[in-house]
């Protein structure tokens, strides 16, 4: 009995659905912003994608003028100076679907053997209106578009009945108020489900996303951000205001969640966490490798042969000019504000560690950054990234280094052996998990102020 | 004999105003019963806690013998509702409308008998497959009233049903109701209108402030003198 | 009767207690943005300052050095905030703040807030323009969404045009009543952020931030006035509150929240630009087909080395009256800096022309019209970043050059080990970047502006008539 009840009901909102353009019109906008953002997306990882491609042919290019320049086999130094070799941050490949901090920060850093620290912040060209109005990819749709178009349909699920006069028809018939929103609830429900599923599958199937244990992360993470929306309009709705009034306080809500509180973080944020070692490193690092000029040949290299022993017992600088003594200094200066850096790469962890924190308050926050980090795009995959350049020009520096230090000519052919670059970003796992019980809470904690009202409220239908 | 409606000093006060004074009243099967009285009366009010839509004070209402406050749910398998505005869903036809109604009500009948039910609640044979937007009121209304013929309904409430019809349609609207009388509904409907009321109603109550101030057959006077008798109480 | 009207509406709205509510809080979060504006305002501005400070007398204390090394040695140039920049942020967070500057390259700005931030800054900024652009204009929609359907489903309006109104004379009462209520809420707020202002800022009363501050004015009250009408609008067009307000609230969320990023994603997807790399190698290349500074077997060096040669009547290098490494330098800069300002003229052009999408769309969108506008006035949009990278590369070019000069003229061929003494540093003047007038944030905007004007102008002229062809009893 209760199960056919709750069948007819759902049939009749699918009957009214079909035939109400409104909301077939919500839907179709909906649908149209998935694919827009799919597109989008897909076109900005793609672009990214062509031209990490095409540094390979920037750095041939490089080789080609190197070997044109020395075509009888080069000082090694001169190579460190004047050619340069890329470290790749490849996209993951769900990336497109949530492009994160992706289009703000460099993907690839150009290396030479100088000094890291002076070319690590490197920024890229782009266009700071585009990045300040941000990127329409599948998650902008997931994490703002998808709560309005739930608004959109739940805000008068109880209103509209009562405004139109069907109210009564249906609750003459031995159905309760609370089977009757259950159902109506349950179908907005499933064609969300089916909704999201879709573009979900969509996304994933047009970038070729690898379907692993991601999937159902992504699609049980969207699901669980939509109840808690759900549970949103269920907490309006069961005051029994008008639709005006709902309609209102859940745009309030929406924008209390989605916009003023992300926005009062980040100042929280700022202003708890002001992050000025970046500028101090940089100008501090100029100054020591500036200083090894002037400071004394042995001193440097006693420094550094504390570093690298093994070339302890290499032929000392004798002349006014020697490469090996210029990448000692450069190689000091790097190490010279080594802890300066670490307090810069722990200030932003820590920052990040701050940004999840105060985001578990605001569900689409969260949701934002389970998606970025679902998708190896959010600022901890760009430090790993920034942390795996610092290693490869380590592997530069040791693939350089033997032919400075034991006088080899470096030939045509050494260029094969460089060492190369390729990061592969990849998902944090690390935030996934506490993102999704932030935002499980949080659905919970709607589902309970939601029933708690139910209670508090007259059952009475006037 | 037992009563398919009834009242047991069925109070509703909202903080200091007094809805409904407490009203005893009771139907057997097949009665007709028309509450007459200005609006604010306590008329909507009554129905309304006929339907568990609010709930007494003090006192009860039975449907069927149940209690109506405790199985709100309950009693709406043995009563049908037919509101002043009838209002259908819009953008659903007639039949889908009444299929909705009887499902909820817990039957299962196939196209053949919903159009049966709605041609036997006189509606038009081509306005079935229409949807309800366009509907006049007196369509609506038999929409309604074969909605209570699906689910066998004891009981008919009707709030102000014969408001805002033409002559030829409150005349087929009467007729209706006298037929399911026949066939042992029991109807109680608040109006304002004293002719049909005397016309249809085996008894009529006059209600004043929330107090049923006088109850009479039909057959005890003829309409001049109910009006009468309704504009002598209206007048105290 | 325009007059009973108008003071009809001010009465009932402030005897709203929910409009009442709502006007506070959005008071509130002026205030609040105008705290949190200056505070970071303060803390960025001396961040840079100290940092730009020390950057200058590191270069001043040099001691005695080769100017070559000097040249290598470099400088900084650390954009400073606009003192209007806590109105309206703009691309503030999105743009580096810091180009280290030094010969034969050019490096890029670095350490902007977005990169050092994580996915929150995306969610938008706390501004006072952010309050302007965003919540005013819900405000208005709360305000009068109702004001005619409100009347229709009372049945009021029918009273008041059987008094002989026309509903274009209703409408412009209601226009005229709402726009005193928006007055009362926002002329006290702004006057308390002014103040505010001035009392936690040390600015320059100088004409043109009053001017700024004056258009500034203008424009937002336009940008109101168009929500207003608009509002007004739609609640004759439609029958029920209820429509009134989706409507409304669909034309915000599509204004300020989709068209913006699709028009923004649109440019870029339309008009792509090159990555960094592929600028710096173009660069390379053009340059090295001239002369490169720092590479002797250049073809072109032998061929300056002859005009020289020449032109001094002399046969070797070490007889010239000048140093030739320091005019070869001199040369190489000034043909390699001339290829990348041509470089980056076209990247900023490819970036002006991905935001012309965005300032076109103005004409549909008042938002995005006022966004340009605001930002500009504020100093804080891409114009003025491209203008700063501009100061710091012609610094840069002025001040390698200068040391170039140096070496070509008081030092010997070859010569690596002569210093020069520190006076040649001391005096060089700092580099300082002055904000260009309020006339170039006008004259790269004149789109924007002349979107908010057509949007103002047509709604003010054509009110009463569309009023009357849209309004359905």
């Amino acid at each position: 009995m209760r199960h056919r009840i709750l069948a007819t009901l759902l049939y009749t909102e699918w009957l009214s659905f079909k035939r109400e353009k409104s909301l077939l019109l919500f839907t179709l906008l909906l649908l149209a912003a998935g694919f827009y953002g799919i597109y989008s997306g897909h076109a900005e990882i793609s672009r990214q994608r062509t031209k990490l491609a095409g540094l390979e042919q920037l750095y041939q290019d490089n080789i080609s003028e190197m070997n044109a320049k020395y075509p009888d086999g080069a000082d090694a130094g001169d190579i460190g100076y004047y050619h340069s070799a890329f470290a790749r941050n490849l996209p993951d490949s769900w990336a497109a679907l949530s492009i994160g901090q992706r289009d703000a920060n460099p993907y690839y850093i150009k290396l030479r053997l100088l000094a890291v620290q002076n070319q690590l912040y490197n920024s890229e060209n782009t266009n700071p209106d585009k990045l300040a109005s941000g990127t329409f990819d599948l998650a902008f749709v997931l994490v703002y578009i998808l709560p309005l178009f739930i608004v959109a349909i739940c805000f008068n699920i109880y209103s509209a009945e009562k405004e139109r006069g069907t109210l009564g028809s249906i609750l003459s018939q031995p159905v309760s108020l609370s089977a009757l929103l259950f159902a109506k609830f349950l179908f907005r429900f499933l064609l969300i489900l089916t909704l999201v599923i879709f573009l979900s599958l969509v996304g994933i199937s047009v970038n070729t996303a690898t379907a692993d244990s991601r999937l159902w992360l992504w699609i049980g993470g969207t699901v669980l951000y939509s109840l808690f929306w759900l549970g949103v309009c269920y907490v309006i709705v069961v005051l029994k205001k008008n639709s005006a009034f709902n309609a209102v306080s859940l745009l309030g809500l929406w924008l209390l969640f989605t916009v003023i509180m992300p926005v009062t973080f980040n100042v929280i944020i700022q202003i708890r966490q002001p992050l000025s070692e970046g500028l101090q490193l940089t100008l501090k690092q100029r100054e020591e490798v500036h200083a090894g000029w002037d400071r004394p040949k042995e001193q440097t290299m006693q420094r550094f042969f504390t570093y690298y022993p093994k070339y302890r017992n290499t032929p000392e600088i004798g002349a006014r000019f020697e490469w090996k003594w210029y990448y000692a200094f450069q190689e000091l200066g790097d190490r010279s504000v080594d802890s300066l850096y670490k307090v810069y790469s722990h200030k932003l962890k820590s920052r990040s560690h701050l940004t999840s924190e105060l985001s578990k308050l605001s569900p689409p926050a969260t949701f934002q950054l389970f998606l970025n980090a679902l998708c190896g795009t959010d600022i901890r995959a760009q430090l790993d990234f920034m942390e795996s350049a610092v290693q490869y020009h380590n592997k530069l520096k040791a693939f350089y280094y033997p032919y400075l230090f034991y006088k080899k000519p470096f030939l045509e052919s050494d260029f094969a052996f460089e060492p190369r670059h390729a990061h592969q970003s990849v998902a944090d796992r690390n935030a996934i998990y506490p993102a999704l019980i932030a935002m499980l809470i949080a659905f919970l904690a709607v589902l309970f102020a939601g029933a708690v009202l139910q209670l508090l409220v007259s059952s009475e239908i006037r | 004999m037992e009563f398919v409606l009834e009242a047991r000093g069925l109070c509703k006060s909202y903080l200091e105003n007094r809805a409904l004074k407490p009203l005893n009243l009771s139907l057997q099967q097949g009665e007709i019963f028309s509450l007459l009285g200005p609006n604010g009366a306590g008329k909507s009010t009554t129905i309304n806690l006929f339907l568990g839509f609010i709930k007494p004070s003090s006192g009860a209402a039975y449907i069927n013998g149940i209690e109506v406050a405790r199985n709100p749910v309950e009693i709406k398998r043995y009563l049908a509702y037919i509101p002043e505005q009838v209002v259908l869903y819009p953008n659903l036809t007639g039949l889908e409308n009444l299929s909705l109604l009887s499902c909820l009500a817990g039957y299962r009948y196939n196209k053949q008998e919903l159009r049966g039910l709605l041609m036997k609640a006189g509606l038009q044979s081509e306005a079935i497959d229409r949807y309800t937007g366009g509907y006049s009121k007196g369509m609506r209304q038999k929409v309604g009233i074969a909605g209570a013929l699906a689910k066998k309904a004891k009981v008919l409430l009707l709030d102000e049903p014969t408001s805002g019809l033409d002559p030829k349609a409150s005349n087929e609207f009467s007729v209706l109701l006298q037929q399911l009388s026949e066939e042992g509904t029991a109807v109680f409907m608040a109006t304002h209108d004293i002719f049909r009321a005397r016309e249809v109603s085996t008894r009529i109550g006059i209600m004043k402030a929330g107090e049923l101030v006088h109850e009479l057959r039909s057959g005890d006077m003829d309409a001049n003198e109910l009006e009468k008798l309704y504009l002598n109480y209206m007048h105290d | 009767m325009i007059r009973t009207i108008s003071q009809k509406e001010v009465t009932s709205v402030l005897r709203d207690k929910r409009f009442v509510l709502i006007g506070v809080i959005v008071v509130l979060l002026l205030v609040a943005a105008v705290i949190t504006g200056i505070i970071s305002y303060k803390q960025l501005s001396a961040e840079r300052t100290i940092a730009q400070q020390e950057a200058s007398n590191d270069f001043k204390d040099q001691p005695a050095r080769h100017p070559h090394r000097m040249a290598h040695y470099g400088s900084y140039a650390f954009r400073p905030k606009s003192s209007f920049s806590f109105f309206d942020f703009g691309l503030d967070s999105y743009t580096g703040t810091m180009v280290y500057l030094e010969a034969h390259q050019q490096n890029s700005s670095n350490f902007s807030t977005v990169q050092q931030s994580g996915s929150l800054l995306r969610f938008g900024e706390l501004t006072v323009a952010f309050v302007l652009q965003w919540l005013i204009p819900l405000l208005i929609i709360f305000l009068s969404f109702n004001t005619f359907t409100q009347e229709k489903e009372d049945a009021t309006i029918k009273n008041l045009l059987s008094q002989g109104m026309t509903v274009g004379e209703i409408a412009l009462g209601k226009l005229h009543g709402y726009l005193k209520v928006l007055t009362l809420i926002l002329v006290p707020a702004l006057l308390a952020t002014f103040v505010f202002m001035f009392l936690a800022n040390d600015l320059k009363f100088n004409g043109d931030f009053l001017l700024r501050l004056a258009l500034f004015v203008a424009a937002y009250s336009i940008y109101f006035f168009i929500f207003l009408a608009l509002c007004i609008l739609v609640s004759a067009f439609n029958q029920y509150s209820r429509t009134a307000l989706i409507s409304l609230l669909a034309i915000w969320i599509f204004c300020c929240i989709l068209l913006p990023k699709i028009t923004a994603n649109m440019g870029s997807l339309l008009f792509p630009a090159p990555v960094k790399a592929e600028m710096d190698a173009l660069v390379h290349h053009a340059a090295s087909k001239g002369i490169d500074g720092h590479n002797p077997q250049d073809k072109r060096r032998a061929d300056l080395t002859k005009k020289l040669l020449a032109k001094y009547k002399v046969d070797s290098v070490s007889q010239l009256p000048v140093n030739i490494d320091g005019v070869i330098m001199a040369e190489g800069e000034a043909y390699s800096s001339r290829v990348y300002a041509e470089e980056f003229d076209k990247l900023a052009d490819t970036f002006r022309k991905q935001s012309s999408i965005s300032e076109w769309a103005g004409f549909v969108n008042p938002f995005q019209a006022i966004r340009y506008i605001s930002m500009g006035l504020a100093g804080t949009d891409a114009a003025h970043y491209v203008h700063f990278l501009k100061a710091a590369e012609a610094y840069r070019y002025q001040l390698t050059q200068h040391l170039n000069h140096l070496q070509a003229s008081k030092l010997k061929y070859h010569d690596k080990d002569t210093r020069l003494d520190s006076s040649h540093w001391k005096n060089y003047p700092e580099f300082e970047y002055r904000q260009p007038p309020v006339t170039f944030a006008l004259s790269r905007h004149w789109i924007s502006i002349a979107a908010l004007l057509t949007w103002g102008i047509l709604l003010l002229s054509l009110f009463r008539y569309l009023i009357s062809r849209l309004f359905k009893p």
